[in-house]
């Protein structure tokens, strides 16, 4: 065996491999602890930095609070140490000290008072039963033995717990001799921290700051929605770990991550977000930590962060019954547009069931156009109607002729029958009338109209006029102002009650409305009557779904001819047909979103040869392309837990069912309703301007804003004025209410739904409204010249005000049956508060103030009086 | 021993580099973004040695528009039939232009508000007189009814709470203050042609034109300023005037022609 130091030892030098080893080691450690704390979680940073800043901006206020202290309370507070300095000598003293020895010896005495008093009572009942129980057994001697002991006890206990009283007694001085002594130095001690306190509210809260454990923060929102099996699923969303101050108000003009969410008052106090988390709204993966995986901006995840654009479609989650979106004005637009549009004609969507027909019959077809005009109509709406609602069919001359032949065959049955027109008519009268009763409410029919009118959607809801004479016939033009319903019983348009030489102004100005050259067309030589030409028309319009939305002979049974929309924004972008766009590059990428934009901008993008495209063109501009993509989005398919959904109630439905009335009759053409509409103002504007009158004459002359209407008339008066709409409330209006035809259904839905906005239902409504003596004199002065002078310009009866009827306000004697007394009391005492811009003056309090004489000048009994004697008012009418 | 140096070596950096990556500030990102917070508004202090700013506006062009009679239709009694013209444009004799408004509106400190003096409207025989008041933001206008019969006072505002009040006849006097800085038009929707303005100063060097087109605004400290002349259907102009301590400076303007 060789010797030790001969042994061949490793005599290789491994050390540069071991650093290289132990270098990847640590580098490797080192990344694994940098991923851990910079990337994984950016969250880390954003915490400690909210943190670092708001120490930052406590340790300013700190200083502030020190100077101000220095400044203004700091000789007070000398001034105070120095007493408390003087009490604590006191406590320090001689004296506290030997009342502190004397509190000592007090307790002692006491315990000991206590004790020697229970011993002896102790024996002293012990005693007292032997000598009861001597009593009872018959042993009187044995009893009378034990009396003298007995007493000589009592005795005793009386002395002793006289001794504990006294011993108390003397502690209590004692106690309150220290006490007193202490009270100062407590009191002071209070006044100093008082003082103090601005500077350590602040240390306080720099401490709570410092406790603060960096953390995921998260919210659990249980059963938010159905999985693939049934069962609900839980959701957590992490998103304020990163997200620090959404719930917090103040971060308004700070970046985000730290920006507070934005109208938090509004939309945070409504979806608390504990309960409601985040990405129900915003959709993102909840769980993540990371960016952009919280983002869900990763592969495969199916609901990214909604876009600004987007963002409105994640309230239809929850809130897909409603058509009126509060803070969503994108969607609300959207839900107008699937209801104007008639998406539901070739679509199923939820919640659009058994609806109106969105077009007119065309039945009677002949008897209104001619069928070149329906050829060329069919063939390109746009070229005759830059802004129709109705899509463009873009039909192929060949299916356009064939549509025309069996819309044409279809007609020869009608039994439609305009009578002639009366002859004459003043084009100019009838100028005047289409500018003041009211048509262009709903009707563009001068290239200014365009221009001034301002809508909330981007097409007409009514046909523009503008070249009507091109389009109809004068006979057809006059049966049909004079009484809509007989051509077209379910139409929206109105009987505005015009007379025979009214209409006939009418017709002759819009008979002037036409296009300089007529659009050419290719009909000649067409057999319209050829058969096979009739039943390839038919299975065109079968085809393309025409009876979608106009009713058809022959298509009573047809179903709609298109896809549900229910999960169309579930779909992933490999379940759409993309054409040649991809290839040609008109659509930027296979994704969901540009396929569904390219379909909304231009309906026939997707097709080629081999695929045809039916669907009718909308060919919306980008805003509304992207207003309905949003919407589309929204309808993903995803079945939402019941906890979050939006529950309407009563009185939402009632909101509901009114506002699609409201939207089929375009009631905000003319009248302002939820603080929307009022689209025929620009256009009296106008008609005013032209005769020199002011802007502020014409908005008097406007349809009255509906604000408050379903509290401040009466249900009954409601629906009769609905059914007939004759009474004339404002008589310088020149603008008419229309008549509707409405049912009694749509009346009612009406006027719930006034009501509902008002937060009410109450279809009938007591009255008993008693007027006292007292309140009847004191009403006749306070509406007398010499007060209020209310008859300067409302109207009683025939008993008209001075001036000119635009200065007038409504007859006093339609408030009895038109008026809620409620709301009449309301309006007297604050009508800005109710109608704010209203001509009516608001008189109290002030008024009251200045009459003590009356009523005690009290306001409440002023407007009581007031109001009682206008409801009873017809009883002095003619003495007025 | 160099193989435990080896060993120890990148530990001992990478324990070096994480002292240093802790240390790092985070304050580089978004916290910062927090605005500066607004520049106090003016400032009240006295002034000693101002000059004042004097100044004649007038109406361009040959002919001053035709005085447009207004129809009274209502209270003729009280209100008088003939004698009501439009004050949409008031032009003297000479051509001097009234009512307009001049103001400087970039000044940050000068005398107090107080010194406008008392704002008055009066409304009599259907007209408010003067038509154009200026008001300190936040101090007390009176509103007087000499006519003694039904007016409303309705305002047509944005920054200021728009209202509209009774003034009965035998309410004489009533008070109204206004917080925000607006040219504010007020109408009495009992008398449609009534119409003025209120403007709301929020500080004090604001002058309306005589009727002769001639303003003064006094006790202005040293220094260049714009002047803003406003007219209610002519607009508004612009100019930069200097001023010097205890020397008048002149700013003219012209509107229309």
């Amino acid at each position: 065996m060789p010797k030790r130091s001969e042994t061949p030892l490793e005599e290789r030098n491994y050390s540069h491999i071991y650093f290289i080893l132990a270098s990847l080691l640590a580098l490797s450690t080192f990344w694994a602890i940098w991923d851990m704390i910079r990337t994984r979680a950016p969250w880390q940073r954003y915490q400690m930095e909210l943190n670092a800043q708001e120490t930052d901006n406590a340790i300013s206020e700190l200083q502030a609070a020190e100077a101000d202290f220095q400044g203004n309370s700091a000789e007070h507070y000398g001034a105070l140490q120095q007493e408390a300095m003087e009490a604590k000598a006191i406590l320090e003293g001689e004296e506290y000290q030997q009342a502190q020895i004397k509190l000592a010896g007090d307790e002692n005495a006491l315990e000991d008072a206590m004790r020697s008093y229970r011993f002896a009572k102790s024996e002293y009942d012990a005693l007292w039963y032997q000598y009861k129980h001597a009593e009872h057994e018959g042993h009187t001697e044995d009893a009378e033995n034990l009396r003298p002991k007995i007493d000589a006890l009592a005795a005793e206990v009386d002395a002793l717990k006289q001794e504990w009283d006294e011993a108390e007694a003397a502690k209590a001085a004692t106690e309150t001799q220290i006490a007193d002594c202490q009270a100062s130095m407590t009191r002071l001690q209070e006044e100093l921290d008082e003082l103090r306190t601005p500077i350590t509210a602040v240390e306080d809260r720099i401490q709570k700051i410092a406790d603060r454990k960096i953390a995921i923060q998260q919210f659990v929102l249980s059963d938010f929605v159905q999985g693939n099996f049934e069962s609900f699923l839980d959701q957590v969303d992490r998103c304020t770990s990163c997200h620090v101050n959404a719930d917090k108000g103040g971060y308004d003009d700070y970046a985000v991550p730290f920006r507070t969410h934005p109208n938090r008052d509004a939309l945070l106090k409504t979806h608390p977000i504990n309960a409601f988390g985040c990405t129900p709204c915003h959709e993102g993966q909840g769980e993540a930590l990371r960016i952009p995986h919280a983002h869900g901006e990763v592969a495969h995840w199916e609901h990214p962060l909604l876009s600004k654009d987007f963002l409105e479609g994640g309230c239809n989650k929850c809130h897909s019954s409603e058509m009126r979106i509060d803070h969503a004005p994108r969607l609300t637009k959207a839900k107008r547009m699937v209801y104007d549009l008639a998406c539901y004609a070739c679509h199923d969507i939820a919640g659009y069931e058994k609806m109106r027909k969105a077009g007119p019959p065309l039945n009677d077809i002949t008897k209104k156009i001619t069928p070149e005009f329906i050829y060329s109509w069919v063939t390109d709406t746009r070229s005759f109607r830059k802004h129709t609602r109705m899509p463009n069919p873009q039909f192929a001359p060949d299916e356009a002729k064939a549509v025309t032949a069996y819309l044409v065959n279809i007609a020869k049955d009608s039994r439609y029958d305009a009578p002639p027109a009366p002859s004459g008519g003043s084009a100019k009268r009838g100028e005047q009338l289409v500018e003041s009763v009211g048509c262009k409410g709903c009707h563009v029919i001068t290239e200014k109209d365009r221009e001034v009118r301002v809508t909330d959607v981007s097409y007409d809801v009514a046909p523009e006029l503008t070249n009507i004479a091109s389009k109809v016939g004068r006979d057809w033009l006059y049966a049909w102002i004079r009484n809509p319903k007989q051509y077209h019983p379910g139409t929206a348009m109105p009987d505005l009650r015009l007379t025979v030489s009214e209409a006939r102004d009418i017709t002759a100005y819009l008979m002037t409305r036409k296009q300089s050259a007529p659009a050419s067309v290719a009909l000649a030589g067409v057999d319209l009557d050829s058969p096979e030409l009739i039943a390839e028309g038919k299975a065109v319009i079968r085809n393309f779904g025409c009876h979608g939305c106009h009713e058809i002979e022959g298509m009573e049974k047809e179903g709609k001819v298109s896809v549900s929309l229910n999960d169309f924004g579930g779909k992933t972008h490999d379940e759409l047909f993309y054409g040649d766009a991809i290839a040609s590059g008109t659509v930027a990428a296979d994704t969901w979103d540009a396929w569904t934009l390219g379909k909304m901008k231009n309906s026939r993008e997707y097709a080629t040869e081999a695929v045809t495209q039916r669907m009718p063109n909308y060919a919306f501009d980008d805003d509304d392309a992207t207003t309905m993509t949003m919407l589309l989005k929204s309808w993903d398919g995803r079945t939402i837990g019941d906890d979050y959904l939006h529950k309407p109630g009563a009185l939402g439905d009632a909101l509901e069912k009114g506002r699609r009335l409201v939207r089929q009759y375009n009631c905000a053409g003319c009248h302002i309703v939820e603080g929307e509409g009022g689209f025929i103002r620009p256009t009296i504007v106008e008609a005013f301007a032209k005769e020199g009158k002011s802007e502020d004459a014409a908005i008097s002359a406007t349809p009255p804003d509906l604000i408050g209407e379903g509290r401040k008339v009466q249900p009954d008066w409601l629906f009769d004025f609905l059914k007939k709409p004759v009474t004339k409330i404002r008589p310088w209006l020149s603008v008419r209410m229309p008549t509707f035809g409405f049912n009694d259904d749509e009346v009612n839905t009406l006027i719930a739904y006034f009501q509902a906005l008002e937060g009410m239902n109450e279809p009938f409504l007591e009255l008993d409204i008693e007027l006292t003596g007292a309140e009847q004199r004191a009403a006749e002065k306070l509406y007398s010249g010499d007060y209020l002078s209310c008859f300067s310009c409302h109207q009683v009866g025939s008993k008209k005000p001075e001036g000119p009827p635009e200065g007038w306000a409504p007859d006093f004697l339609l408030a009895p049956d038109r008026l809620n007394p409620d709301w009449v009391f309301d309006w007297i005492m604050n009508p800005q508060e109710l109608q704010p811009g209203t001509k009516m003056p608001g008189f109290y309090p002030d008024v009251a103030e200045s009459l003590p004489d009356i009523l005690g000048g009290d306001a409440d009994r002023h407007v009581e009086a007031l109001r009682d004697y206008l409801m009873n008012i017809r009883k002095f009418a003619n003495r007025l | 021993m160099s193989r435990l140096i080896s060993c120890v070596a990148p530990i001992a950096a990478l324990a070096f580099l994480l002292a240093c990556g802790g240390g790092e500030s985070t304050g580089d990102k978004a916290m910062a973004d927090k605005p500066a917070a607004t520049a106090g508004g003016y400032k009240m202090t006295a002034v000693s040695d101002g000059g004042s700013i004097e100044g004649w506006v007038s109406f361009a062009g040959a002919a001053a528009p035709a005085k447009q009679k207004l129809e009274i239709t209502k209270d003729v009694s009280v209100c008088g039939k003939e004698g009501h013209y439009s004050e949409a444009v008031v032009v003297s004799a000479d051509q001097g232009l009234a009512n307009v408004v001049v103001k400087i509106t970039n000044i940050s400190a000068g005398k107090g508000l107080d010194t406008l003096g008392e704002a008055v409207i009066d409304q009599q025989g259907c007209v408010f007189t003067p038509h154009v008041v200026v008001v300190g933001a936040g101090s007390q206008c009176a509103i007087l009814n000499s006519d003694g019969i039904l007016h409303n006072l309705h305002t047509y505002s944005e920054k200021n709470k728009p209202m509209n009040v009774a003034q009965p006849g035998f309410k004489k006097r009533m008070v109204q203050t206004f917080g925000e800085e607006e040219i504010i038009r007020i109408a009495c929707d009992v008398h449609n042609w009534m119409g003025g303005y209120i403007v709301v100063a929020d500080h004090p060097y604001y002058a309306v034109t005589d009727a002769e087109g001639n303003y003064m605004l006094a006790d202005v400290p040293a220094g260049t300023y714009t002047l803003e002349f406003w007219q209610e259907s002519l607009g508004t102009k612009t100019q930069e005037v200097t001023v010097t301590a205890g020397a008048a400076s002149e700013a003219n303007a012209e509107f229309g022609g």
